[in-house]
Parts: C-alpha cells; sequence; structure tokens
C-alpha cells in the first residue's frame, strides 16, 4: 500500500471510530451533553492561550465521575485519545483539544459534596470555581488560600492539573500544599483515592505527582482540600522606588529580616504609567519602581511585621510610603495590580505575557538584562510580578503593525525564559508548560530528567491517550514560539483580569 | 538546579547501583546514618550503599533555599543555618545509632518523611522538598523540581521520593525552601486532658488566627506551641492561653489546667525526644485533622498491648507506641501483630490511612487493608519503572510492592 492510501485507511478508521465511539456514547449519556455539531465545537477550540487552535470531533459535558468513566472506557475501546477541560482559562494551551479529538468538560460537576468546618478540609468536584469554595465557606471564617487572579472563573481541577498559585501563595503556598487526596479517573477508565482526608497516606505520594500534571495522567474527579483561616488582621502598603534596583534590594531585605508577606508584588515605570491610567488607583508614575506588600495574621504578629516592611522599605530608599488606611485604600491597590495586564494594552497594540521564575536574590540582575535584552531588540518590556517568589511576568510589547516587530518579541520572550533558567531559575511559575513552553522544557531539564518522568506517564497512561503532546517536548511542537497576548472573552468583558 | 554533590561521587554511587545489579543476592540497602533503618519492614540486602559520601552546601540566604547532600546530617544543616537566622522547618525525632541519639541525614529524613511536630505549620517533608537529584535503580541520574520555590515544570518527583523508604532511588541532592529561625518560644500546656478534649480544643484553636507552630497530645496533656519574634510572640501566646481557659470551661468535664512556658531549643528538642524519639515500636496511622479521638477508640478496642498515643493534631497523625522493652517475647509479640492487624481492618478506608513509617516487622504485616488495587498497582508499576530489577530497599515496602513481584 502506498503512503498515502495508507494514510487515507488510517483516516477512515478513525473517523469510523470517531462515529461508533459518539453513537455509543449517546446511548449512555443524554445526547444533548454529547457535542458533535461543528457550531457548537468551535466554542472549545482553545483555552486562554487563544493563538492555538484546534477544533475537536466531540465534546462530553460530563457531571459525574461514572461519566467520565464511562467516556474514557469507550474512548479506549476505540484507541481515541481524550483531553480534560475545566473553565479553559489555562494559559498554556493546557486544555487545546486534539483536532478531530475528544474534549471532556468537567465544568458541570460543581457540587461541593462536604465542608467539614471542624477539621478544616472540604470535598469538591472537579467543576466547582475556586472563589466559589471560599464563598461557600466564609460563613464558618475559613477559606480556600490558593488564589490565582482568574480564580472567579477558574476550576478546582484546573487547578488542582496546574498546581496554580496566585498572589498569597508566598505565604501560604501553592495548590500542591493544599490538596489533600484526589480520586481520578485513570486514563483507562479505572478509579482510584490518591492521598486521603490526613496530610500523608499510606504508600507512594502519588498525589503529588498529579498535582501540576497538567491532565497528563487522569482525570480528576473528585478532591479533598485543605482549608484555611481567615486572617484577623491584613496591612497593605505601596512603597515608590527610584530604581528598580533598590526595589529588588528592599524585597530580599524583607524576607531576610525573616518577615514572611503574606504578598510582595512589584512594578516598574511603563506598568505603573499603565495600570494608574487604567485605574486611577493612586500608584506614581514618575517612580522608577513600586513594591506592593501586604501582611496578615494574627494582630500581634502583623503589627510587628508590618513595623518592620516600614523601616525596611525606608532603609531601602523608598521615597514615598502609602499605607491602606482601611478596606476601600485596600482593594484600591490591589485593583491597580490586578489590571496591569490589561492595562498594558494602553502602552501598546500587541504584548506577550511571558511567566518564568528567578531566584529572588538576582531579581534586580535579572530585571538589568532584561531591559538590556529589550533594548537590543529595540522593544520595550513592562515588568509587574509576584517579587516576592521571584516569578516575573515581563510584558513584551510590540506594534503588529511594524514589520518583523512581533517575531522579535517573541525571540525576546524566549530569551528572557532562557535567561530566567541560566539563572537557576524556572521556565514557569503558575502557567504550566501545556503546549506553549514543551520545547523551552529541554533548556531546564536533561534528557534523562525527561525520560524518567516520560517513565512515569507510561505508569499512568501506557497508551499514550490523555492529553497527548501536552508538557513535554515532542518533534511536532518544537521550535514554536510564544503566543501573542490576546484577551480571553472573559478578560475583553473585564469579568477576570491576567496579573 | 544547582548539584551540590561532586560528579566524582555521583560516578561512583552509579557505578555502585551496576555492581549490585550485577551482585547475587542483588538486593542492596541505602544506608546514612542508619538512625532510621528500622523503619518499614526488613530489608533482604547483598551489598549496602552508604550516602555518607554524598555531600554538598549550597545555601542562598535571600532566597531561603538551601540544596544540600543527602548524606549531610540534620543536625549540622541547622547548625550552619543557624547564623543567617534560618532553619530547616522539622524537628524529626532522635533515633539512637549505636547507644547515641541522633537525628540522621537529609536523605533518611527525606526518604521516612519523619516530620516532627513542626508539621502542624509547615506541613510534611514534601511540603519542604521543591527539587531533588536522585539516581535511579538502573543508573539514570535525574533531577526534578527546581531551587525556586515557584514553579510548575515537570511532574514533581522530587515529592513522590518523600516517604518512599529508598525504595525508588538514591536522592543525592535535595533543594528546600527554610524558613525564618525564631528568636522567641512558648509553650502553652493544657493538662490533665483527654485526647477527646484536646481535638476539641485544638479544632476550635485551629480556627482563629493564630499561627501555632505545632500541637500535639501526649500523655493527657496538649502542648501548642507559639514562635515568632519578639514581644509580639509573648503576647501571642498570652492570648492562646486565654482563649484555652475560656474554652476548657465549656467543657462538660473540663479538669484541665492551662501554664504557658517559655522553652529554649535545647528544652524543646530534650523534651520532643522524650515524647517521639527513642526505639519504641511505632505506628503512625493519620485521620482527619482533629479525629485523632476516634483512632484513639479503635485502639482501646483491638490493642493488646496498648500503645501510648501521640497526636499530632491538625495533621492526623497519630502514632502508636509500643516500648520494645517491655514487650515480653512470644505471644505478646504476637498478640501485638494480631491487634495491629485488627486495627487495620477496622480502619475504614476512606477515612483512614495507614502510613507505613516507623514500624518494625512485628506490626506491619503484608496485607494491604485500607488502598484500593488500583492505587497498589500504579505504585507497583512506578517502582518497577524507577528500580526496573528490584534492587533498592526490597522489602522494606512490604506488600506494597516487592513481595507480590
Ligand atoms: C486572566 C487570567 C488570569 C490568570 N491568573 C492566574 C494566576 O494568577 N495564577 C495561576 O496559576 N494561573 C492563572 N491563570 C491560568 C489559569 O486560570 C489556571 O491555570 C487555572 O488553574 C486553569 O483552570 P481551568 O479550570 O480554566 O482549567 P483549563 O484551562 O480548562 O485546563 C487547564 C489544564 O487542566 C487540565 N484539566 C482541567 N480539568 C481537569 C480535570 N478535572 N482533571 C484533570 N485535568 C484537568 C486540562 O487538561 C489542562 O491541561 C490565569 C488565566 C487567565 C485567563
Amino acid at each position: 500500500m502506498g503512503a498515502v492510501q495508507e494514510q487515507q485507511t488510517i483516516r477512515s478508521d478513525r473517523v469510523r471510530s470517531l462515529a461508533r465511539f459518539q453513537a455509543d456514547l449517546k446511548s449512555l449519556l443524554p445526547p444533548e451533553r454529547v457535542l458533535t455539531d461543528p457550531a457548537e465545537l468551535g466554542a472549545y477550540s482553545c483555552d486562554g492561550l487563544v493563538s492555538y487552535r484546534a477544533r475537536p470531533a466531540t465534546v462530553v459535558l460530563v457531571e459525574s465521575r461514572d461519566e467520565i468513566v464511562h467516556t474514557i472506557r469507550l474512548a479506549n475501546r476505540y484507541g481515541l485519545a481524550f483531553v480534560a477541560r475545566g473553565s479553559g482559562t489555562g494559559l498554556s494551551g493546557g486544555a487545546l483539544p486534539l483536532e478531530d479529538g475528544i474534549l471532556i468538560v468537567t465544568s458541570k460537576m460543581r457540587r461541593i459534596l462536604e465542608v467539614d468546618p471542624e477539621n478544616l478540609c472540604a470535598v469538591v468536584e472537579p467543576g466547582v470555581i475556586n472563589s466559589d469554595l471560599s464563598r461557600a465557606v466564609e460563613p464558618f471564617g475559613l477559606y480556600y488560600a490558593p488564589d490565582p487572579s482568574s480564580q472567579i472563573v477558574c476550576s478546582l481541577g484546573g487547578n488542582v492539573a496546574e498546581n496554580s498559585g496566585g498572589a498569597h501563595c508566598l505565604k501560604y503556598g501553592f495548590t500542591t500544599n493544599h490538596v489533600l487526596g484526589v480520586e481520578v479517573v485513570l486514563p483507562n477508565g479505572e478509579v482510584t483515592l490518591l492521598g486521603g482526608y490526613a496530610s500523608e497516606s499510606e504508600g507512594l505520594d502519588l498525589r503529588a505527582a498529579l498535582v501540576g500534571s497538567e491532565g497528563t495522567l487522569g482525570i480528576v474527579s473528585k478532591i479533598i482540600l485543605r482549608l484555611s483561616v481567615r486572617p484577623e488582621a491584613v496591612r497593605t502598603l505601596v512603597a515608590d522606588f527610584d530604581s528598580v534596583r533598590a526595589a529588588g534590594d528592599t524585597v530580599s531585605a524583607i524576607i531576610a529580616a525573616g518577615v514572611v508577606p503574606a504578598a510582595l508584588e512589584m512594578f516598574d515605570t511603563l506598568a505603573l504609567v499603565a495600570c494608574e491610567a487604567a485605574t486611577n488607583a493612586g500608584y506614581d508614575p514618575t517612580a522608577a519602581a513600586a513594591l506592593l506588600v501586604e501582611v496578615d495574621g494574627a494582630i500581634e504578629e502583623v503589627e510587628a511585621s508590618y513595623a518592620i516592611v516600614v523601616e525596611l522599605c525606608r532603609q531601602g530608599g523608598a521615597r514615598a510610603l502609602r499605607q491602606a488606611h482601611d478596606e476601600h485604600e485596600r482593594s484600591l491597590m490591589w485593583r491597580g495590580r490586578k489590571a496591569a495586564f490589561a492595562a498594558a494594552g494602553r502602552l501598546a497594540n500587541g504584548y506577550i505575557v511571558q511567566d518564568g521564575v528567578v531566584p529572588r536574590r538576582v531579581l534586580s540582575a535579572v530585571l538589568d538584562e532584561v531591559a538590556e535584552l529589550a533594548g537590543r531588540h529595540g522593544l520595550r518590556v513592562a515588568n509587574v510580578f509576584h517579587a516576592g517568589d521571584g516569578n516575573l511576568h515581563p510584558l513584551v510589547l510590540f506594534d503588529p503593525a511594524t514589520p518583523g516587530d512581533h517575531a522579535r518579541a517573541e525571540r525576546l520572550a524566549t530569551e528572557i525564559l532562557e535567561l530566567c533558567v541560566e539563572h537557576g531559575g524556572s521556565i514557569t511559575g503558575e502557567h504550566g508548560v501545556g503546549v506553549e513552553k514543551a520545547c523551552v522544557m529541554l533548556s531546564m531539564f536533561t534528557e534523562s530528567d525527561l525520560a524518567v518522568m516520560h517513565r512515569l506517564r507510561g505508569v499512568f497512561d501506557p497508551n499514550d491517550l490523555c492529553n497527548p503532546g501536552k508538557a513535554y517536548p515532542t518533534p511536532r511542537l518544537c521550535g514554536e514560539r510564544p503566543g501573542v497576548y490576546r484577551p480571553t472573552e472573559l478578560e475583553r468583558k473585564g469579568v477576570i483580569e491576567r496579573w | 538546579m544547582i548539584e551540590v554533590v561532586d560528579s566524582q561521587a555521583i560516578e561512583e554511587l552509579k557505578g555502585r547501583v551496576f555492581d549490585a545489579r550485577e551482585s547475587a543476592p542483588r538486593g542492596v540497602a541505602i544506608v546514612g546514618h542508619g538512625s532510621r533503618r528500622s523503619c518499614g519492614r526488613a530489608v533482604e540486602a547483598g551489598s549496602t550503599i552508604s550516602t555518607a559520601g554524598l555531600l554538598g552546601w549550597s545555601h542562598a540566604p535571600e532566597d531561603m533555599t538551601l540544596i544540600v547532600g543527602a548524606g549531610e546530617s540534620i543536625s549540622s544543616v541547622q547548625e550552619r543555618l543557624l547564623p543567617h537566622r534560618q532553619r530547616l522547618s522539622v524537628d524529626p525525632p532522635l533515633r539512637t545509632v549505636s547507644g547515641r541519639p541522633d537525628l540522621g541525614t537529609v536523605g533518611g529524613l527525606v526518604a521516612t518523611a519523619d516530620q516532627g511536630s513542626l508539621r502542624y505549620r509547615y506541613g510534611g517533608v514534601r511540603e519542604l522538598v521543591i527539587g531533588a537529584r536522585y539516581v535511579t535503580g538502573d543508573g539514570v541520574v535525574a533531577h526534578s523540581g527546581s531551587q525556586v520555590i515557584k514553579n510548575v515544570a515537570g511532574y514533581e518527583i522530587a515529592k513522590v521520593l518523600v516517604g518512599s523508604l529508598g525504595t525508588l532511588a538514591i536522592l543525592t541532592d535535595v533543594a528546600f525552601r527554610l524558613h525564618p529561625l525564631p528568636s522567641e518560644t512558648f509553650e502553652i500546656v493544657v493538662d490533665n486532658l483527654s485526647l477527646a478534649a484536646a481535638c476539641h480544643l485544638g479544632s476550635r484553636l485551629a480556627r482563629q488566627s493564630v499561627s501555632l507552630s505545632a500541637l500535639y497530645h501526649w500523655d493527657s496533656s496538649m502542648v501548642g506551641r507559639v514562635e515568632g519574634e519578639g514581644l509580639a510572640t509573648r503576647k501571642l501566646a498570652e492570648r492562646v492561653a486565654r482563649s484555652l481557659e475560656v474554652d476548657l470551661n465549656d467543657l462538660p468535664d473540663g479538669d484541665g489546667s492551662v501554664r504557658v512556658a517559655i522553652r529554649s531549643g535545647d528544652e524543646l528538642s530534650q523534651r520532643f525526644a522524650l515524647v517521639c524519639g527513642g526505639d519504641d515500636l511505632v505506628l503512625r496511622v493519620a485521620c482527619r485533622s482533629f479525629e485523632a479521638h476516634q483512632v484513639e477508640k479503635l485502639v482501646e478496642a483491638w490493642c493488646e498491648p496498648r500503645p501510648s498515643l501521640v497526636s499530632f493534631l491538625g495533621s492526623g497523625i497519630v502514632d502508636l507506641r509500643w516500648d520494645e522493652r517491655s514487650l515480653v517475647d512470644g505471644w505478646e509479640r504476637t498478640s501485638l501483630g494480631e491487634s495491629v492487624r485488627h486495627l487495620r481492618s477496622a480502619f475504614p478506608s476512606q477515612w483512614w490511612r495507614q502510613v507505613p513509617t516507623w514500624a518494625r516487622d512485628v506490626v506491619v504485616g503484608d496485607e494491604i487493608v485500607s488502598l484500593d488495587p488500583n492505587a497498589v498497582a500504579l505504585m507497583r508499576s512506578f517502582k518497577a519503572a524507577l528500580d526496573p530489577e528490584f534492587i533498592f530497599e526490597r522489602g522494606r515496602m512490604g506488600a506494597w510492592y516487592e513481595l507480590k513481584s
């Protein structure tokens, strides 16, 4: 058989399998939750990384664990690969469907199954929205600590898959530190519980591998989460500096003094200009840099740490300090911060949001190097980021109308990541690898590192059916570059901000 | 990740792993100080690989991170961090090696996940490990994680190695997140308190916005620890004591009495050694955060001879301890084995977990009661993926994977 003919046979086999799969599934699930109409499928063709698109052949809107099991078992029977999707806000293409593949959407699994305030834990289905859980446990004085800025729309299943973080994770830890147990439908359709209600459990801690696995090891059907106690006191300030270096050094000084702030965010001038123009939050656009520092906890501790932070900002050369006197002023400060990514649109018509991590001690040096790199490319970069944990979010600005500008911006965004790795950091602090950074993995990990990760993947998914091609380099993907920032529908409507 | 153990030591280690694969019997024991050898079941080993030569140190004080060779001792890690007013937030119990108390090595700590009372605030060892380099059973040297505290690239294999009892790989370098070393430590002790009352009070305390660093119940006392800087810490300790006094009055048969004590580091480690150290037989079980009293009920129903309980409130970890010297050989040991077997099957599997940590042969049976077969199958095949010839620490995890392979 010739190569073309062979391709055609494979293709028609696939089409047949898909048709059988769809028919079988419609006999098991209410047919209105098995989408096959191209007009309906289009809405699922990308996640938050809108520059990558593919139209799935079938979208399954599951409502229970058993429906996930049915879908996966059928997919196995016909040898079809599948991808999980929560709310579709991921920024690295983790929930990008396979062209003509199956997309299993868990966003209808929104039940909070149990809240146990005495033992500070809750059991949820994967489609529960992050902030809905906090709202549900608020009457007990509790909340769910990991706070990605997409928290009012992203799902807890997605958070588990991405090991999501937020501005307050410096003190409170990332998703992985709050997941006690995960029930997962494995890629072969079997169900298991990894972890449980306690912080440690029997046998190997495979829950640790599952969190952050970007939907490649199975589909999460239930999550047991740790709840936290709302702090009784919060103090927030913004400090302006005459140089990025002075602000960066103050970040180190605060941490070195033994203070663990709840949040420690940094802006450079460009970011301040954009945020202030967008929100009138009271930021000073003439400052070279600003820090937003928040401390929380018991009143006694907060007062003591706050005094230290104020003193260190002064010693670090802060030219102005603005303290939030009430909740209104505090939320104004945060509003400015949260608007940052969207506000970058005021600086340029096009920009790429990068996500990399460096050790805190090299923060100032790396920001200098980023500026130098940008100068070399003739581009501007605005910086607004989680300074406390070294998680940079450089916004690489460019003009889509200028020929070559976009390509230069993409090169610069990639070089910034390489810089992070050179300084001993990471290619991603919270957005994940997905399709976007699969190739950059090789700059951070050796072939052997990846080979062992591949073995782990093989243990869960020997037939490579579960979100294939994501999170690890494949020849097909490598060579591709980071996508241009394009607001998602929700950002355009002002429902969520990216920061 | 910065590699702190030099490449020659790594090459030698790889050589030892290859030798072990060739020699008969094949099993190899991986030994640091040997302070945690009795954790898990006895190992069948034709040879031993010592991790004592896996030394190295890279501390970034401004980042509060440390990369350290797996052979470094925990005591020396803490000593070297002291001038920087930082610490690795673990307080593993002292175990005895050749008659001397020992905290063990970094590798031993990670492999056994033997966290002490600080797990209340800082979590188990897994929450502190941010990266690792390791050598697999087929001699592959690999890394996972990073030296920065925030990183979501790649599967977190470093965290899976925590508590794996050396059965998956030999750790060579470990990256940790550090914390500030507090200058003040107070303990609030409530004496004459039943475990059930401690769980009740502990849960109420945990739902106030005071950050204790430890909370445990032992021998009819509940101990809460407040750490921090300066006057604020004392004020906080006093507030905790006051609120406990109020809560005690609400208890139906509340006969507890509250006292606040200033503690030095030495005092703490001595006391903690008394509570958790030594060479008792320990079976570690886990339940919901504040339900240790339910474990106590099961123990009372099923265990003869009776163990003493150390309950780490908030994390749901309960250590059942039997003084080995007091166990008469013969029927008492057999009866202990029997009671543990009963205990295992009495555990509601969704709620209760048995941690195969720190239990001698006598208390670790071969049955796997509380885990479903799919989880066990995954664990077994992950073991086979990292150590294809089952050479590392054969038998140590008992029924978990080796016996049935
Ligand atoms: C405006 C904006 C701001 C953001 N801010 C942050 C931030 O501050 N911090 C941060 O960490 N992230 C942030 N993100 C990224 C994103 O919101 C998070 O990654 C989030 O966790 C994704 O959740 P989701 O439900 O949208 O998942 P999706 O995008 O639907 O999926 C993400 C990944 O999870 C997998 N997945 C989804 N559900 C399941 C399941 N049930 N079982 C197994 N795998 C599953 C998918 O296959 C995919 O790989 C932001 C995104 C946007 C658009």
